[in-house]
């Protein structure tokens, strides 16, 4: 991991019970929001809207500081998920070729 | 026939009329509302149709019905020969509705040759234009894609913006897209970012989602909306595609017209509006006047809707159109109701039986000295007549629909001529006898028919003459001393009195020597067998028709007078009286017999001095007001003989009075004994035996019961002018000589 790129791993449970906890922990782990952030989905087995949006909010808020924010290690299940709710072209596809890792 | 089905009948000739006026005005503007109301003519024609089971009609009509579709999706083209083969195709299902109940009996090689033109038609034009446009509906969605380069117009729109509760009440946006999916296609979805907030200022439990999605699926606007309908706050709007909206102005022009629905309403019942789209606007209709001024007219349903885009406006035009269709539609069937005119004729002939019995009563109740009689009498004889001119005006119809016919016999003709030629209406409003109108149509048709043939010349004939290429015809109707005039002129070559003649010669109508005034020369053309047509055409030429128009015309008690200039132009002018059944009358008697004047045609009656009785005496005609005015001695006109007997006051009552009468340009005096007032007579057609009888219209009963002839003036005239004429022209129009004649 560089000074450029912050790692995030996700839990296991990625729901409305736990975004409000994640978004401070992002906030507080990423204070240089123009480094790319890289959420790590390898250990996640659950994900919810909430944690969709939550991604989406990141994305934008990189890029808005002239950032990226991508994902790694996304579990098919999430994978799934994100197509159906039509967002992964937005959060994997388009952020691919900015991504260091996918994996 | 079934009384439902002479309603039928009667209706579909109606729509029929509609259908073919339009079609003549879609040659000339190529506009949506007039396509639309060819094929909703046509779409009720057969939808009625359905109705009896008439089998052919709806298979016949049903064709019809699709080109007029393919024509309103723009795949083919509006021509002039398409309107040809649709206008043949009017007057086919024309004639399938007038055989019925007989569904047989039709003209199967017309309609054969009419199918395959339309299938022509269907065939030719619609792989052409879906090249360019979306393909055939046995296409597939990719080509139509491909082949159009633009998805949006075949797919839903769905707007969506999730409530900020969505996660909140464990909502699943995924579960969401899924059941669009089980829909139909999702084909595109994008995410509406801006919503989404920066993650130091984002609520991460509220929901700022929200997609822009293309669907494809068959299923209607009302199942979309299900997915969304139990999600709070969700704001969405979902836009058919371009081939819904064809279906739902379908489904709105095929809605029942028996109910006055709202806008609101309509759209709902067609799908084009789901209920929750619909509380939503109410809302905030409701709302944006309450903050209005309340002076302020609350905004538009329509209006909103469209705002809001949450109906395609093309689909709010077609409600609204629809809404003022049934409005139009309630608004007649409130004003009108349909009568057989059976029905109609027996009223007026009762009214004319009641006319004659108030006359009747009126006379008997004069021999009492009873006031109060008299009076009852006198408003009992104000209220019959007025019932009169009621139950006379519920025959009187406007001339307009039988000159309309006429755009299409100027339309075809010219075309089959190779002649430019344009016709122009007047006075359509003027309102005829309904009897007089029907009759009078066949009679018309022979005269326009003559002026498009013989009298307009070929456009370049006319070029040469220094006119215009395009020939003018003009219909004209306009009431004149009681009478209607109907004219019929065009600018064409005129008439040549000397070729008129030189013919006439030449077939022996006219004897070498004879002379004749210019009047009586074209007056020729009236005479059986006389054509002045160089060649014989389908349209006309074969001097079959003119004779039979003077004599229709005639029947009706009516006149046809020809003004033309060589070179300028010709006119025919038709007069008529306004109706056929009851008169207002001028009750004189000659020699003890009784006649009545139609009141309508007397200009004044004149009680002869000594001098002028001295001079009547003399001549047939007297000088009143300085002016020699002709005199027809009815006396002598209808050979009655000098009455006798006790009774007979013939002495000195003899050419008392005079009668000024006119008829057209033309004056003539009647010399009568007794002038005895007005009254209202019901004209009665003279039987048989009397039908050589020259200068009656018609007999009547009078009050007393006794039997007064109805004199025919125009007829009465119309002798004295051709016989003056004819003096006039062989001693140098000298007029003291007119009273030898008449001697």
């Amino acid at each position: 991991m560089s000074d450029t790129e912050k790692q995030i791993a996700l839990p296991k449970e990625c729901s409305i019970y736990e975004v409000a906890l994640w978004q401070q922990k992002i906030i507080e782990q990423w204070p240089n929001q123009s480094t790319h952030l890289v959420f790590n989905l390898e250990a996640v087995q659950e994900m919810d809207a909430s944690f969709v949006q939550l991604f989406l909010s990141c994305q934008k808020t990189a890029h808005h500081h002239g950032g990226n924010c991508c994902l790694i290690n996304i579990p098919e299940n999430v994978e799934e998920r994100l197509k159906q709710m039509q967002v992964y072209d937005v959060l994997v596809a388009s952020e691919a070729e900015g991504a260091p890792i996918n994996g | 026939m079934d009384e439902n089905v002479q309603i039928f009948v009667a209706e579909a000739e109606e729509l029929l009329v509609e259908m073919e006026d339009a079609l003549l005005d879609l040659e000339n503007r190529q506009d949506d509302e007039i396509l639309n109301l060819i094929f909703r003519s046509a779409h009720t024609i057969k939808g009625s149709a359905g109705l009896f089971g008439f089998d052919h009609i709806i298979s016949f009509t049903h064709v019809v019905e699709n080109l007029l579709d393919d024509m309103r999706n723009c795949l083919i083209p509006i021509t002039s020969e398409l309107i040809t083969v649709l206008m043949r195709s009017k007057d086919h299902i024309s004639e399938l509705i007038n055989a019925l109940p007989e569904e047989d009996n039709f003209d199967a090689e017309e309609e054969n040759a009419i199918l395959e033109l339309l299938s022509a038609f269907k065939e030719v034009e619609v792989p052409t234009t879906s090249d360019n446009e979306s393909n055939s509906v046995s296409n597939s969605v990719e080509e139509q894609e491909h082949s159009s380069g633009s998805a949006d117009s075949e797919h839903y729109h769905i707007s969506l913006r999730l409530g900020l509760d969505t996660f909140r009440q464990g909502f699943d946006p995924a579960a969401m897209f899924k059941q669009l999916a089980d829909l139909g296609e999702i084909k595109e979805a994008i995410l509406i970012e801006n919503a989404i907030p920066l993650l130091a200022d984002m609520d991460s439990e509220s929901c700022y989602l929200g997609w822009e999605i293309a669907l494809h699926t068959q299923a209607g606007k009302e199942a979309i909306s299900e997915i969304f309908e139990f999600l709070d706050g969700v704001v969405y709007t979902i836009l058919p595609p371009q081939s819904k909206i064809t279906d739902y102005k379908h489904l709105i022009q095929q809605l029942p017209e028996e109910d006055e629905l709202a806008l609101g309403q309509i759209l709902l019942k067609t799908g084009s509006l789901t209920e929750d789209e619909l509380q939503l606007i109410l809302q905030q209709q409701s709302q944006q006047q309450q903050s209005e001024d309340p002076k302020t007219p609350p905004p538009l349903t329509g209006d909103l809707l469209v705002e809001n885009k949450i109906v395609q406006p093309e689909v709010i035009e077609e409600a609204l159109a629809k809404q003022k269709k049934v409005q139009t539609k309630k608004q007649q069937a409130m004003s009108f109701v349909k009568v057989d005119s059976a029905k109609l004729d027996k009223l007026v002939n009762l009214v004319g039986e009641l006319v004659i019995n108030g006359a009747k009563m009126s006379q008997l109740s004069a021999r009492f000295d009873d006031d109060d009689l008299n009076e009852t009498m006198e408003s009992m004889v104000m209220s019959l007549e007025e019932m009169r001119e009621t139950a006379l005006g519920l025959r009187m119809i406007p001339i307009g629909a039988t000159f309309n016919r006429f755009h299409r016999v100027v339309r075809d003709t010219s075309k089959d001529l190779n002649k430019d030629i344009r016709l122009e209406i007047y006075g359509a409003e003027t309102e005829l006898d309904k009897t007089v109108i029907e009759k009078i149509a066949d009679p018309l048709m022979h005269l326009v028919r003559n002026s498009l043939d013989h009298g307009i010349e070929m456009p370049d004939d006319r070029v040469r003459a220094g006119k215009t290429r395009e020939g003018l015809i003009k219909l004209n109707a306009h009431h004149e001393a009681g009478m209607i005039v109907i004219e019929i002129s065009d600018d064409g070559k005129g008439l040549d009195a000397e070729q008129l003649l030189h013919k006439a010669i030449e077939r022996g109508i006219v004897k070498e020597n004879q002379k004749l005034s210019q009047h009586e020369i074209y007056n020729l053309i009236f005479e059986a067998g006389f054509s002045m047509a160089k060649q014989i055409s389908n349209i006309s030429g074969r001097g079959v028709g003119m004779d039979v128009v003077r004599r229709n015309i005639e029947a009706l008690r009516g006149t046809i007078q020809i003004t033309s200039e060589k070179g300028v132009g010709t006119t025919m002018s038709i007069q008529l009286p306004l109706t056929l059944a009851i008169i207002d009358g001028f009750y004189i008697n000659v020699n003890r017999e009784d006649f009545i004047i139609p009141l309508d045609m007397i200009q004044e009656c004149v009680t002869l001095t000594e001098r002028q009785k001295e001079e009547v005496a003399m001549h047939n005609y007297i000088t009143l007001r300085e002016e020699v005015l002709p005199l027809i001695k009815l006396k002598h006109y209808f050979n009655l003989k000098e009455s006798t007997g006790e009774n007979s006051d013939s002495a000195s009552t003899k050419h008392d009075n005079v009668v000024v009468v006119q008829f057209g340009k033309n004056k003539v005096g009647l010399t009568v004994d007794n002038l005895l007032g007005e009254t209202q007579a019901v004209i009665k057609p003279l039987g048989r035996v009397f039908k050589g009888l020259n200068g009656f219209a018609g007999f009547t009963i009078l009050g007393s019961g006794r039997v007064a002839l109805v004199i025919d003036v125009p007829g009465l005239v119309k002798d004295v002018v051709s016989n003056e004429s004819r003096h006039f022209s062989d001693v140098n129009k000298n007029v003291s000589k007119v009273s030898r004649y008449y001697h």
